[in-house]
């Protein structure tokens, strides 16, 4: 973590205080692991920071983990999904990623009050994932078509795909 | 059924049944649609250009759905495409051809295994030339729209369509394999 990192990542701290679960870096960057609930609060936080405003949602992401410890027999994940907010400052040119963690079923909350750039994003991990977004907008699926009735990033979906009958004919 | 052409005193003048004048003059314009999904349309509009000059049989591409007589089916389908693909070709007049160009729209092809490409544009569209590559280089699609040449050559269209119009079908033209879109 670089200076700028380190404070920032202290600034939120103070301001969230034990909603924070974790501080790490890896290849990607710093991560900051929040709670589900406390998502809004810590990208309002940043967004709104002083020095290092987080005015870019880069993207929002998730990885499926179902499968991580029979595959890797590494231990258990602490749920099913977890979620990526990769967030960039332009003004101080630095990247923080928000890691929250949630189970099949359960509603994250939508970025899209604080940034608008999430509505596509969250509208592709709805697509991909079956993760619903509370407070989302326009909930629909994006790269699929609207009758598909699977997410095709969620292991147990067959890597093939579905059947081809599937697509509407005529 | 290939109409003649004869020297007169005044001139030249073509013989044959009405049918073979109809479609030597189809099958010389023959306008293909300017529509492709992927790579594979580089090399459709590779094919338009002065090398393989399609141009000289007649072919030109036009970039409406409503003049055009060929669809070409130029990269891979996403399933989301495929109703927008379907929707191009219902708005086609007849007689209409298709062509699948590429690995992509014969089989899937290299993204077969992905859960968003229709493994085949024969899945929902009646196609008439297949042309293996991938992609096809100019010259095997400029023989793919001449085999379109020969299938239009054999044709009764005339007859065809007169005999759809003597039945008891209100549609004069034959609309098989053209059900519209939801």
């Amino acid at each position: 973590m670089n200076r700028q990192e380190t404070s920032v990542v202290e600034r939120l701290k103070s301001a969230l205080g034990g909603k924070i679960q974790d501080v790490y870096e890896d290849g990607r960057g710093v991560v900051v692991r929040v709670e589900l609930s406390a998502v809004p609060d810590t990208l309002e936080a940043l967004r709104s920071d002083a020095s290092t405003p987080f005015n870019l949602l880069a993207d929002v992401t998730a990885v499926d983990w179902s499968r991580w410890s029979e595959e890797t027999g590494m231990k258990p994940p602490p749920a099913r999904f977890s979620l990526y907010y990769n967030l960039y400052s332009i003004s101080a040119t630095t990247r923080l990623f928000i890691e929250a963690w949630l189970e099949d079923g359960q509603a994250a909350p939508s970025a899209t009050p604080f940034y608008a750039s999430a509505d596509w994003a969250e509208r592709t991990v709805f697509d991909m994932f079956g993760i619903r977004f509370s407070g989302h907008p326009d909930l629909r699926r994006i790269y699929m078509p609207d009758d598909f009735e699977y997410s095709p990033l969620r292991k147990e979906f067959p890597r093939r795909g579905v059947d081809p009958q599937d697509f509407p004919q005529e | 059924m290939t109409p003649t052409i004869e020297r007169g005193p005044e001139g030249g003048f073509a013989v044959g049944p009405i049918d073979g004048l109809l479609n030597l003059a189809r099958k010389h314009s023959l306008w293909y649609l300017l529509f492709g999904t992927a790579c594979c349309a580089i090399e459709l509009m590779q094919t338009g250009g002065p090398r393989t000059d399609t141009d000289r049989f007649g072919m030109v591409f036009r970039s409406t759905p409503r003049q055009a007589d060929v669809l070409v089916l130029a990269g891979t389908i996403s399933y989301k495409m495929a109703s927008r693909i379907r929707l191009l070709y219902d708005q086609m007049a007849e007689p209409k051809y298709v062509i699948a160009m590429g690995s992509c729209a014969n089989t899937g092809g290299l993204f077969q295994e992905s859960y968003a490409v229709v493994k085949g544009g024969d899945l929902f569209l009646p196609v008439d030339v297949y042309i293996p590559g991938c992609p096809p280089r100019p010259e095997s699609l400029c023989e793919g729209l001449m085999l379109i040449q020969q299938k239009i050559e054999r044709e009764p269209w005339l007859k065809k369509a007169w005999g759809k119009y003597k039945s008891d079908k209100p549609d004069p033209m034959p609309t098989e394999g053209c059900e519209p879109l939801r």
